[in-house]
Parts: C-alpha cells; structure tokens; sequence
C-alpha cells in the first residue's frame, strides 16, 4: 500500500483525538533540526474550525480489541492500514521541515498485543530522534497494558506520553471497553509519574542525564457514553490531576457510532455543549482557584448549566459578593467577575497603582462589558441596570444561542472533539472543502 | 516642525529624541513626505547612540518597553512616530511603565498596533509553508500587511538550523535567508521566480487536511478568523497546486537591508 493510501486511512482514523496541545516542553538539540516551542504554534485550522498543529496520526488501525465506542474495533467492518517505523519517519520529517507541523501525535490500535505495538511506535521515535535527529514535539500515546521497560524507553524519546483513561468509572469501563482492565490503565500512569519523579531526582544529580517526557503526561475521557455525572467527572479529573500530576485532563464527547444496547442511540447528537461546559469548569479549578465542589454548590444533580458558562452560573447563584469595586477588590474576587480574565484582572490591578478605574478603563483592559457590567461598580459608578441578586440576570446573561462550535475560549488548545461515527470523506464535503477552498482564493483572482 | 527620518528604526528613535522638548513635533519617514509641507521641516539623521541612550532609557521605565515601541514601529502605520513620541513622554514624564497607564489613548493605540504586529508575527510562525528547491534547501513565499521578517528570523533559524531557508515578502521585495551561519533580512531584485512543485508531500498534506476535517461540523467562519482568506493564497493546503517548471534558484545573500538596529542582525560570528 502506498503511503499516501495509508496516511489517508491513519489520519481519517485518528482524527477524533482530542488533545493537540504541543506547548510546554522546550527541547531543543544538537546537529539536528526542529525544536518544541513554549508557546505551542497551531499551523491551521481545518474547515470544521478544529487547530492542527500535530500530525495526529495511528501507527496502526488494526486493532485486535473491540472497544464498544471506537470505530477501529475489530469487529467494525473498515479499511485497516499500519505504517512502517520508517515510513512513517520520513512523513514526520518532509512535513515538519515544510512547517506543515509542529510535531507529532501518534496513537495506535493494538497490533498483536500492547508490547508489540509499543515497540512500532518506539522505532518510529527512535528513527526520528536518533537517526533523523529531530527534537520537535513528540506526543505517545501509550497503549494500555505495555510493560514498564517501554514506557521508560518511550518517555526517554517523547516529549509527552498518555493513557487515555476513556471512561469516567471502572463499571463503564468493563461494559463497554471489556479488554481493557482499570489496572491496565492506571498502572502506566502510575509508572509515568513515577519514572518523572525519578528523573527529576537524576537530573540534579547529573544535570546530562536525559529528561523523562518533559512535557508531562495528559489522558482523555469519553464524555456521554456513560452515565455518570459532571460532578463525578469533575471529580475525576480533579484526583488524576492530583494523583498524577496531569498537565491536561481532556474531554471527548461521545458522538455514537453504531446502535449498541448499552451505548446512547445513534440519533442522539454528540453531547458538544456539555463538553464544553466541563472544559470550562475544568479550566476554573485550573486557573481561577475554584474548588470543584464550589462549581456544583446548590445544584442539585451534579450538573453544570447549560445555559450560562460556569463562572457566569456561580456568580448568579452567589449574588451576595457581588458588585465587586473594580478599584479596592483583591485579585482573586476580580478573577471569579464574569466577564473578567485572568489578563484583564491583571491588568485592573496594574492600572489602578495609577489612578482611579473608570468604566472606561475597565473596557480598556480587555473586560467583555457585557457581562461584566452587571457585576461591577467602578469608582461606585454601575452601568449594570439590574441588581446582582434581581431574577431578571439570568436572563439576561443565558446565552442564547447554542455554541456549536467549541470556540469560545482561545486558551483551550485542543479541546476535545467526539469519537467516531463513518470515517471516509463524503463527496459533499470534499464539494464543501473544495468550495472554501476556492472562495479562498477568489480574492486574489 | 516636522521631523524627517530615513526610514530605519534607529532613524525613527533619533527623530524621537530630537522632537522630545518640541510639542508641535510630527515625525515622518522620508517616503511619507508630501511635496509641499505646510510645516517647517528638518532631516535626522539617524544616530544609532542616539537611538540606543532613548532605547536604554525606555527600558529603564519597565522591561519590554523598547520592544513594544519596534514592535508597533514596524507596522508602519501613518502616524505610529507621533504616538511612540506621545508615549515615551507619558513615560518618562510619570518616571513609569507607560503601557501600564491604559487612560491614555496614545498608549492604547500604540499597543494594539504592536499587538497587531506580533499577532501577525504569530501567524507567519504558523502559516509559511516551504517549498523544498534542493537538498537542504526549503523557499517560501509570504504577503503579511506588516513588516515582520525581522521578527520571524530567530523563530525559523533555531527551528532548522542545518537547512538554507528563504522566505520571500514579494510585496515588500524583502527575504529572510537563514543559514547554518546565521540569519539576516536581504533586498531582492526585479526578477523573483515563482515556486517550484513540491512533489508528492504537497499532495499528501492536501488530502491529510481534507480527511481530517470532522463531517457535518464544517465551520467556515471559524476557519476563517483563524486563518484569515489573505493569508490562504500561499498556504499549501488552501492554494491550487503549484504549475512547477520556471527555475527557481536559491539566491546568494546579498546586501543586507540597512536601517534595521544593530541587534537585529544576528549573523553569528
Ligand atoms: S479504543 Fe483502541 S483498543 Fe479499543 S478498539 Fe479502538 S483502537 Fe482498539
């Protein structure tokens, strides 16, 4: 098969993945080429508007497990490709040396067995780094099961490894991805931690000691396929960051794939909105010092709004801090202000060492007014119209407008898309792609 | 008075440091001068200790000053000297970070403009996409509304530092050429070929940008404010394949471009 046959069939069948976040590692090296920048670089967006910064990809979609969600399962009728370690070298390096990419995300079905499969993608790196010597940015995902001397070595030669832990509790897991065990899981994580803790000791020791994924590890969880709630799942994510120093913990919602008794039915749309919502709760624990609990206070199922974005949904279930003076309130009150970012709290706080913060200054910072102003005063000044504790802000903050598109925050690289349903291009959309395409160029003309 | 530079940064801080204690200063570019002025006029010349005292004095103020000031300088938007005036005394007056004191337009205005420069800066780092012409040898082309070549030679010199790389800005008839020695800005002539075919990858990343694209949830507009249709003409991935066949040839680096600061040239010694 050629390659290009394969790279389609790899590609399409990897493309569901949800993190392609490539920032955070920094490696550079000697005699050779590419480097992984800080700040993570997207180098396009494909016509469905998700950031492509990776060459995401599977070594393998032969899988021989039969995972209940995923369309690479081996009882799924479809095209099966697996690429050589070499090959798939030399596609990484033209692409990444014509700045198609940033790097690389290579997953994987299992080929034989986890050891096996491990050992193709680590020739793979292996090719890359040490006969290509290529330092760009590598992301591993590691098969569930692979025995600890390939994690080491894998961790030796990518810049981030993961496990996806695919379903929020052990229970799913056994109904719906039967060959996959907890244990199986969880132990490579344990490993990964581990094998980071160690290195991290050598490294002083003997700062040429080499680094042990500096990126980190990260996993993703199918959202929607099973029952549990977004408090469980918030729950969840909050222990494996802590457990297991995750960088990222991300989300996918389950778009059905075919009818299976225990999965959602196939006309059921993939869950993208609660998707969204819990990356955005996620993000608040994450960089807005909000406890997972405090999310999920005074709700009574455990799940988030649909209607406002969490920091919007807390602010109307807790009138009584609210408005917030803009020019003596502390940075961490700023920060729970719908409306108010992290750069714009920042900047408020700066600004005010030099005078008073009028409304306008406030609009200076980068504050989106729109929801901020029902929530502030400035200088006592309020533009909002309607108390804080007044009914009517809830409808006057609900949005509308479904977001259809995961959009709303620039900062969520990668957010997660769903898992598979068909997964070769229709002619409609290669008309669609081919449409953009040429409306693209219709300006130049 | 209105202040003439030559059109180099330098040049721009030294009218700077000339206008400071004139409140009726306007600062303008040689190229900008209109035939008849209604104002008394004078040339700088630029001054590089000049350029550097106003650059170590703003520096001083708080760090990233100066460079914000290059930043917003290389938009080359009309009137950009009067607001790097304007705000080198908003802070030099307060003894502060000027960009921190937001009430003032001059200070906002000038910021957005270098913000708008680095998120263009930004986007070349995503969006050039090389053309291999030879063995170790990769061409691009770009058309951004700013000056930024300066600002992407680093990026694109650590990135890959064993190939001969050159990104054209026809519009502007400049190049960045980046070599194992280092990099520099060079002025290219009347006669710039277009780009080769590249063979089988251009093919190959097309269709793997296709087939990645998640069916049903085609968002245009969102492609679209991530990569805006001006930049797509010279994107492999947007842009019909090449016609191939004119020689391209990998040109020697030439005069390098005057004007830009001294730091900016980074050839390694
Ligand atoms: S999820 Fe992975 S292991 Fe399970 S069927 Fe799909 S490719 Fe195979």
């Amino acid at each position: 098969m050629e390659t290009s046959e394969k790279l389609r069939i790899l590609g399409n069948a990897a493309k569901y993945d949800a993190s392609c976040s490539s920032s955070g590692s920094g490696r550079a090296g000697k005699n050779g080429f590419g480097n992984a920048a800080m700040a993570g670089i997207c180098h396009s967006w494909s016509a469905d508007g998700r950031c492509i910064s990776l060459l995401k990809v599977l070594m393998s979609n032969a899988c021989v497990y039969d995972c209940a969600y995923c369309v690479n399962r081996r009882s799924n009728d479809c095209e099966r490709a697996t690429f050589t370690p070499e090959e798939l070298a030399g596609l990484v390096e033209e692409f990444y040396r014509r700045n198609y990419i940033e790097g690389l995300f290579l997953s994987s079905g299992v080929v034989g067995s986890p050891e096996y499969t491990m050992e193709l993608m680590i020739k793979a790196l292996r090719i890359l780094r040490e006969e290509r010597r290529f330092y760009a940015y590598i992301h591993l995902k590691v098969i569930p099961g692979a025995p600890r001397e390939l994690i080491h070595e894998a961790g030796l030669l990518a810049d981030r490894l993961s496990v996806n832990i695919e379903l929020p509790s052990e229970r799913s897991l056994g109904l719906l991805a039967p060959q996959k065990h907890r244990a199986g899981i969880v132990k490579p994580m344990m490993r990964i931690r581990d094998e980071k803790l160690q290195n991290a000791e050598e490294r002083k020791l003997f700062r040429s000691a080499p680094v042990f994924a500096p990126a980190g590890q990260t996993t993703q969880m199918i959202v929607g396929a099973s029952g549990e709630s977004d408090r469980d799942i918030l729950r969840l994510s909050k222990g494996l960051y802590s457990a297991f120093g995750m960088k990222r913990v991300y989300f996918s919602a389950y778009m059905p794939v075919v009818s299976h008794p225990l999965l959602p039915s196939a006309e059921k749309p993939a869950p993208l909105m609660r998707e969204h919502r819990l990356y955005q709760a996620d993000w608040l624990m994450r960089f807005y010092q909000f406890d997972a609990e405090e999310i999920f206070d005074r709700s009574e199922d455990g799940s988030l709004d649909s209607r406002f974005d969490p920091k919007c949904a807390w602010a109307i279930r807790h009138p009584e801090y609210f408005p917030v003076e803009v020019n003596t309130a502390p940075y961490e009150l700023l920060l729970r202000v719908p409306g108010i970012g992290v750069k714009s709290a920042r900047r408020i706080v700066r600004a005010r060492r030099y005078g008073s913060v009028t409304m306008e200054t406030l609009k200076k910072t980068g504050a989106v007014m729109k929801r901020a102003r029902y929530f502030v005063t400035a200088a006592g000044s309020f533009t909002g119209g309607v108390d804080p504790a007044d009914p009517r802000l809830a409808e006057l903050l609900c949005e509308r407008a479904p977001v259809r598109q995961l959009s709303l925050f620039d900062d969520i690289e990668g957010r997660g898309q769903a898992v598979p349903v068909g997964l070769t291009v229709s002619d409609s959309t290669r008309a669609a792609l081919a449409d953009i395409r040429r409306n693209g160029n219709a300006l130049y003309i | 008075m209105l202040y003439i530079y030559d059109g180099s940064f330098d040049g721009a801080m030294s009218a700077i440091f000339a206008a400071y204690n004139d409140r009726s200063a306007q600062i303008v570019p040689r190229d900008e001068v209109q035939t008849v002025s209604l104002y008394e006029e004078r040339f700088i010349d630029s001054d590089a200790g000049r350029s550097e005292r106003l650059q170590r004095g703003l520096a001083r103020l708080a760090r990233g000053v100066p460079e914000r000031f290059y930043r917003a300088w290389l938009s080359h938007s009309e009137g950009v000297e009067d607001l790097m005036l304007a705000v080198a005394r908003i802070g030099f007056e307060s003894g502060s970070d000027p960009f921190a004191q937001r009430g003032f337009d001059a200070v906002c205005e000038l910021d957005a403009l270098a913000g708008k420069v680095s998120a263009e800066q930004h986007r070349m780092l995503q969006f050039v996409r090389f053309v291999r012409v030879g063995p170790d040898a990769f061409a691009a082309d770009i058309e951004p509304q700013y000056e930024v070549l300066p600002l992407i030679g680093r990026h694109f010199h650590s990135r890959f530092p064993d190939s001969h790389l050159i990104i054209r800005d026809l519009p502007r008839r400049m190049a960045l050429v980046s070599e194992p020695a280092g990099w520099q800005i060079v002025r290219l002539g009347e006669n710039n070929p277009p780009l080769p075919d590249d063979g089988p990858f251009e093919k190959m990343w097309r269709e793997y940008y296709d087939a990645i694209a998640i069916e049903g949830r085609l968002n245009p507009k969102l492609q679209r404010q991530n990569v805006p249709l001006k930049y797509r003409r010279n994107m492999t991935e947007f842009a019909a394949p090449r016609g191939g066949g004119v020689a391209f040839s990998y040109p020697a680096a030439e005069d390098s471009r005057g004007g830009l600061p001294a730091a900016r040239r980074n050839r390694k010694k």
